[in-house]
């Protein structure tokens, strides 16, 4: 079934047009990359899934919905900059995140937290850029929630932690919900991917099924897309 | 989701404004006993009269700062980087207007109550002396009750008007790309249009209205109250812009919200 659908969508910025005419459906129970080159409207997409940008034309529906609330009941969003309230602890955003969504897991954001030496009386702006954003990961990650979007989630992280942030990803998502990553790290991610999107100047260029395009291919996802977007 | 909404916006507000109170008190307390030296010992005369210059300017900017820090977070928490977090809790946008409103109005009332009451601190000190009380008492007492029960509504309702303005100004703003530059020009067009139309309303009405001259000649308090009936309709016109300005701003955010 169709957790996402885009319909005919455009986004304009004034005279630029962001996204064209996007036809696209994200289904339960999957790993989408969302691969592109920078300015190619990856970030604008997944603004307009969580109801911080409105399309221009066309529509997106959610569980057959408009974004809203019950869209965000069931969505789980880590945004490419750090969101958080930096006068707070840990413990209080754990307890915010508590509050506001029925789907978290206490326990478990506390146990990811001290798998990464992260207390809870931490200060959030005392700790590095690369500490706010695996928190931001861990209290994302400790939703039960249907779909997960993640935009550059590992771009501020040293390579060493890559792995450590793609494997709480992995085992921390739910039976049955998607994830939609959207990185230029591709190398790093591929192989979690089960469906690749590459998008261009605002148009789906490739949707397909991971191992398809490998074997098909013949070749990587990272390599595929240094040549299809080649400057 | 509103309770919830109120529990953090009054905790990150009252962050902000508490030390702003613990500083003023500290400065009360010194300015009452640099001037109860002051009156001993003629040496501390000077830095008697800088002291006091600093607390007055002081205890006017508190309900000022406090007015411009609520403007502040509301611009952080919804349309800088937090918005990003604050606009994908599944609660309604009227609820984040409501809680933003109602947290910042509190504080503001608050800080213009410290205010005078670091005031009563720094002039008497600490153990008030009871026939200033009395004085205040007998002046309420000779004014007409519906006069300050106005007074007072109108302060209220004059206080969550100009927020909800700069919110309004602030969410039309937001839609463009200079945000900040956007949000300065709405706030004034929406400030003239509030004043215009409110002209526009007022005047025919005074005209119209045989007692006026009376009331421009008013030199005692309790003429005053012959003017309960304008300030009636003030307020009533107020609220009408308040809600009018507060429906905007929910709409704006719900429907046109760029978080570019």
């Amino acid at each position: 079934m169709e957790l996402v659908e885009f319909k005919n969508l455009s986004k304009n910025f004034g005279s630029k047009e962001v996204l064209k005419k996007i036809n696209l459906t994200i289904e339960k129970g999957k790993i989408y990359g969302l691969l592109g080159p920078n300015g190619s409207g990856k970030t604008t997409m997944i603004k307009i899934i969580n109801d911080l940008l409105q399309p221009t034309s066309g529509e997106i529906l959610i569980n057959g919905c408009e974004p809203g609330i019950e869209s965000k009941k069931i969505i789980s969003f880590l945004p490419e900059r750090t969101y958080l309230n930096m006068n707070m602890k840990v413990s209080e955003l754990i307890q915010f995140f508590k509050d506001f969504y029925e789907d978290f897991d206490e326990k478990k954001a506390v146990q990811l937290l001290h798998k990464l030496k992260i207390k809870e009386t931490d200060q959030l702006k005392n700790m590095s850029k690369g500490t706010k954003e695996k928190v931001q990961l861990v209290m994302v990650m400790s939703r039960k929630a249907d779909l997960y979007i993640l935009d550059e989630p590992i771009g501020g992280v040293d390579p060493a932690s890559r792995d450590y942030i793609l494997e709480t990803i992995l085992t921390n998502f739910n039976d049955g919900s998607s994830i939609i990553i959207s990185t230029h790290l591709i190398s790093d991610i591929e192989k979690i991917l089960d469906q690749v999107i590459f998008i261009n100047q605002g148009k789906i260029v490739l949707n397909e099924d991971a191992d398809t395009i490998r074997k098909k291919k013949k070749t990587t996802i990272d390599k595929l897309f240094r040549e299809e977007f080649k400057c | 989701m509103l309770s919830k909404l109120l529990k953090y916006d009054f905790k990150s507000l009252s962050k902000t404004i508490f030390p702003i109170y613990l500083v003023s008190l500290l400065l009360a307390l010194l300015t009452r006993g640099v001037n109860m030296l002051a009156d001993k010992f003629n040496v501390f005369s000077i830095p008697s009269g800088f002291i006091s210059a600093i607390f007055v300017i002081v205890l006017i900017a508190i309900p000022i700062m406090t007015f411009v820090f609520t403007i502040l977070k509301f611009y952080q928490n919804l349309i800088k980087d937090e918005g990003y977090l604050m606009h994908t809790l599944p609660v309604s946008k009227h609820s984040l207007i409501l809680s933003k409103t109602i947290s910042s109005t509190a504080f503001i009332l608050l800080s213009f109550i410290m205010s005078i009451l670091f005031l009563f601190v720094g002039v008497y000190g600490i153990w008030f002396d009871s026939s200033l009380l009395s004085f205040i008492g007998k002046l309420l007492k000779e004014v007409n009750s519906v006069f300050i029960l106005l007074i007072i509504l109108s302060t209220l309702i004059s206080v969550i008007f100009n927020q909800v303005m700069i919110y309004a100004s602030i969410a039309l703003g937001q839609k463009h790309n200079n945000k900040i530059m956007y949000s300065i020009i709405y706030g004034v067009v929406l400030y003239n249009v509030t004043q215009i139309i409110s002209l526009v309303i007022l005047i025919p009405v005074m005209f119209l209205d045989s007692n006026y001259q009376q009331y421009i000649n008013a030199t005692t308090i309790s003429d005053f109250a012959l003017i309960n009936g304008y300030l009636l309709f003030a307020f009533i016109l107020s609220v009408l812009f308040t809600v009018g300005y507060y429906i905007l701003t929910v709409k704006v955010l719900d429907k046109k919200l760029n978080l570019e």
